[in-house]
């Protein structure tokens, strides 16, 4: 029997005409997995979201057949939605340093769902539940952490915690969104296992994910959508054998494509770290984020950082920035003493180099149209312009990204996530620099997109001659754009080398456990 | 990993932490101390006339009371003097009622703080209810528009008001009478409501704000009602936004027992510091500076306490700088 049915689903959000779902069917049984995958803005997660009745406040969803868990969930009011909730069918969603209440408990979040199901249980019950659940998805010492807050569990933990909260009501169908998404790859590879444990123990899994890799892993069918619309729906083993839609073929081309990167040429050293050392905390119980990193970049050239979170990647970034000072170590930027000099010298040279970030959306004024970030950005170069002068400013900068100038009145938040990382590449273009610092630019976009920014950081780079420092835990990533790379892992660098080196013969063991976790990927 | 370190220097250095607090809650008291005893030297004229009120005496009898009150030593010795004496809890004689400012302050110290805390309270339930009450599609504007009048309305006003419409007209609460918990109420009340309209506002938009976050859609798919999400997650998250600024509302509640004690013709520390100012008791209204700095710094480390009790990120957080 199949835990839940859906036949030509279809979903109208408020204010729009046309439907984001735009006839959807599937089914999945008990202990088998769908995966859905497409770009963001595809439907994936409202199709996930009409499951479970969490559709946006407006939004009109009507289908043919609507079954969850044996109920018929079309036109249900919400008290008999919120008893399906969590009892029948439950959530995981991406990220759950903020999918759990900051302020409560693990354990008080974990046993959530029973105390709104199960109110007949007593609190001794309750808590012994919630030790069993988080010993069920592998957190180790469950009486601790149930203790503890969800800011001091690592990012793997916390997505554990988050489904056993999703077990707590022993649901029959879980509806996973992005699961996976904000983790490393050794801890994705965790998860997955413990999603698949769960799947061959009965539970009708709904996978939802933009990462193709992931999907294969879990999915025994895999519906591939774009625009509202499935286009194509197949067993895992016949999709990635004959993929029937161009569109699955493109995906299918986007996890293995590796974009070469320009021959090196003979150029000026822009940028060159010496032995980087960065220490935090008390001197009886130092913590050495960085230790000894030395590198040079050229002009025209890309260096590499690749490493888990905590490796040290990010603390390098800051201090080439100069925005942490090394406790040794030097940086010179264009030859000249850049880390140890003062902030009122480095200032007249800021604007040379330049950083991207993961999360542009949090590093724009949520109020700010695009015109105005990126005035802002060209104002900042000294130059008073007039503002027609900016706003043309603005539309070259906008096409230097392959944007058209339409998106100058829209807010950050207006805009997809591929837009956006556009947008903050050309407002760092904005003051000419010579050295981009990318760090994880990519790794909220969607396979698709990633290919194409990843491009567009290449094409950028070959016309003007930037020089990149790109920093990912994403190996592949890496890969397409790198002439040299540095794997760090516990703030060592412990492989550094040409790109294409370092791939066909990996030296440093945790260098070969990466490559691994990527081809298994 | 910075995780780990974070919990592991905020779990061994609170000690110092709070050392580190009540420190800065001397500096304040002393700043308060100094800057009211300069300040209030700068008001024109001999605090002798001060310390003999109406009546005339000669010339000799005056240079024997400046004498007396070491009003003729140099201001840097009358100051030292000052501080020493604080330190020792002692805060001077009274010039008018020729007692200690201790005492006086400490008779009429009693009903003040009653009438304080009882119109925190009355603030408190009063923004709760018009916050939990007032966010509904309908009940949101009227939410506001109360918020706005309660606000913008005059303590006094607010008082005069209430003292025709429940006293006068209702006969509901004494008018005037200055014992027992009914008399309380009145003022109480008067004194909570434009307090109370900043903080709701304050509570409504954190509880829209958390109802914002992300988590808010894990806590629907449990299965959770609106009351339980608003009970259980969203009402804490505004309540850490709202904390701070009641802590400051405590400093605008002392102000505000100035004008309600007036108009409520009720004994307080606000009408001693009203008589003391027209009388130019220097050393009481001296004295009132200093307790307020003290209470509004004792309080003020209380929210910081409560607060890392509600947000428990916040101590991990400190523990980094």
């Amino acid at each position: 029997m199949s835990a839940i049915t859906v036949r030509n689903l279809r979903v109208v959000l408020p204010g729009s005409k046309a439907a984001v779902v735009d006839g959807v069917s599937f089914s999945i049984a008990a202990g088998k997995c769908l995966g859905i995958v497409g770009e963001s803005g595809a439907g994936k997660t409202i199709t996930g979201r009409s499951l479970i009745g969490l559709t946006p406040a407006g939004a009109r969803v009507t289908a043919e057949e609507l079954t969850v868990a044996g109920v018929d969930a079309r036109d249900l009011t919400e008290p008999a939605w919120r008893r399906l909730r969590g009892a029948r069918v439950a959530l995981v969603s991406q990220d759950a340093l903020v999918s759990l209440d900051p302020l409560r408990r693990v354990g008080a979040e974990v046993a959530e769902p029973l105390a709104v199901h199960e109110p007949g249980l007593g609190r001794a019950d309750r808590s012994r539940r919630v030790l069993q659940l988080l010993g069920q998805v592998a957190v180790p010492e469950p009486a601790f952490r149930a203790r503890q807050y969800p800011h001091e569990l690592s990012g793997g933990l916390r997505q554990r915690a988050l489904i056993a909260s999703a077990l707590a009501a022993s649901p029959a169908a879980l509806i996973a969104d992005e699961p996976t998404t904000a983790l490393d790859v050794t801890v994705q590879a965790q998860i997955v296992l413990l999603l698949r444990q769960l799947k061959e123990s009965g539970i009708a899994l709904l996978l939802i994910s933009h990462d193709l890799a992931i999907i294969r892993k879990l999915a025994d069918d895999i519906a591939v959508m774009k625009d509202g619309r499935f286009v194509e729906l197949q067993p895992t083993a016949a999709l990635f054998a004959a993929p029937q839609h161009p569109y699955t073929r493109e995906l299918l081309a986007s996890i293995s494509q590796s974009l070469v990167p320009a021959p090196p040429k003979a150029a000026p050293v822009v940028l060159a770290a010496r032995d980087l050392t960065k220490t935090y905390g008390p001197a009886s119980a130092p913590l050495r984020a960085v230790n000894g990193v030395s590198f040079e970049l050229r002009a025209g050239h890309t260096v590499g950082i690749v490493g888990e979170s905590g490796s040290g990647k990010s603390t390098v970034a800051r201090m080439l920035l100069g925005t942490e000072t090394p406790d040794s170590g030097d940086v010179l930027l264009n030859g000249e003493p850049w880390s140890r000099v003062p902030e009122s010298r480095r200032r007249a040279r800021r604007g040379g180099i330049q950083i991207i970030h993961q999360d542009s959306l949090s590093a724009f004024d949520p109020r700010a149209s695009v015109l105005q970030i990126l005035s802002e950005a060209i104002a900042l170069d000294g130059s008073r312009s007039v503002r027609r002068e900016r706003r043309e400013q603005a539309t070259r900068l906008l096409e230097l990204v392959a944007l058209n100038d339409s998106l100058l009145g829209r807010r950050a938040h207006q805009l997809s996530g591929g837009q956006r990382q556009r947008v903050a590449i050309a407002r760092a273009l904005a003051r000419q620099p010579r050295l981009l610092v990318c760090d994880e630019p990519v790794s909220a976009l969607d396979a698709p997109i990633q290919t194409q920014v990843l491009g567009l950081l290449v094409s950028l780079q070959q016309t003007t001659g930037l020089a990149m420092v790109f920093i990912s835990h994403d190996l592949a990533a890496v890969r397409a754009l790198s002439h040299d790379i540095l794997v760090m892992k516990n703030g060592i660098v412990v492989e550094q080398g040409p790109a294409v080196e370092l791939f066909l013969a990996p030296q440093h063991p945790f260098t070969r456990e990466l490559l691994a976790a990527q081809a298994t990927a | 990993m910075t995780l780990h370190y974070g919990q592991v220097r905020g779990a061994d250095r609170p000690g110092a932490r709070l050392f580190g607090r009540l420190g800065g809650m001397v500096l304040v008291v002393w700043g308060a101390a100094t800057v009211g005893f300069f300040a209030l030297r700068l008001i024109p004229g001999d605090p002798v006339d001060a310390l003999i009120g109406l009546g005339s005496v000669s010339a000799q009898v005056r240079d024997q009371i400046r004498e007396d009150w070491g009003l003729a030593d140099p201001l840097l010795v009358q100051y030292l003097g000052y501080l020493g004496r604080l330190v020792q809890g002692d805060l001077g004689t009274s010039y008018r009622r020729q007692q200690p400012v201790a005492d006086v302050i400490g008779q009429q110290f009693p009903p003040t703080v009653q009438l304080m805390s009882l119109a925190l309270v009355f603030a408190l339930l009063l923004a709760l209810g018009s916050a939990l009450l007032g966010r509904g599609r309908r009940t949101a504007p009227l939410a506001g528009l109360l918020e706005l009048v309660a606000v913008s309305s005059p303590n006094f006003w607010i008082g005069l008001v209430l003292i025709s419409v429940f006293g006068f007209g209702l006969g509901w609460f004494p008018v005037v009478a200055t014992a027992g918990f009914g008399a309380l109420i009145l003022p109480a009340v008067t004194l909570a409501i434009p307090v109370a309209g900043i903080i709701s506002q304050v509570l409504r938009q954190g509880l829209d704000d958390a109802e914002a976050l992300p988590f808010v859609d894990t806590v629907r798919a449990r299965g959770a009602s609106h009351t339980r999400l608003v009970l259980r997650h969203t009402l804490r998250h505004a309540a850490a936004s709202s904390i701070t600024l009641t802590g400051y509302m405590v400093g605008s509640l002392l102000g505000g027992s100035v004008l309600v004690e007036t108009v409520f013709a009720r004994p307080g520390l606000g009408r001693v510091a009203l008589n003391a100012i027209v009388d130019r008791d220097v050393p009481v209204v001296l004295g009132i500076i200093v307790l307020a700095a003290a209470a509004f710094s004792m309080v003020n480390l209380f929210v910081d306490l409560v607060f890392e009790r509600i947000d428990p990120r916040l101590a991990t957080e400190q523990a980094y700088a």
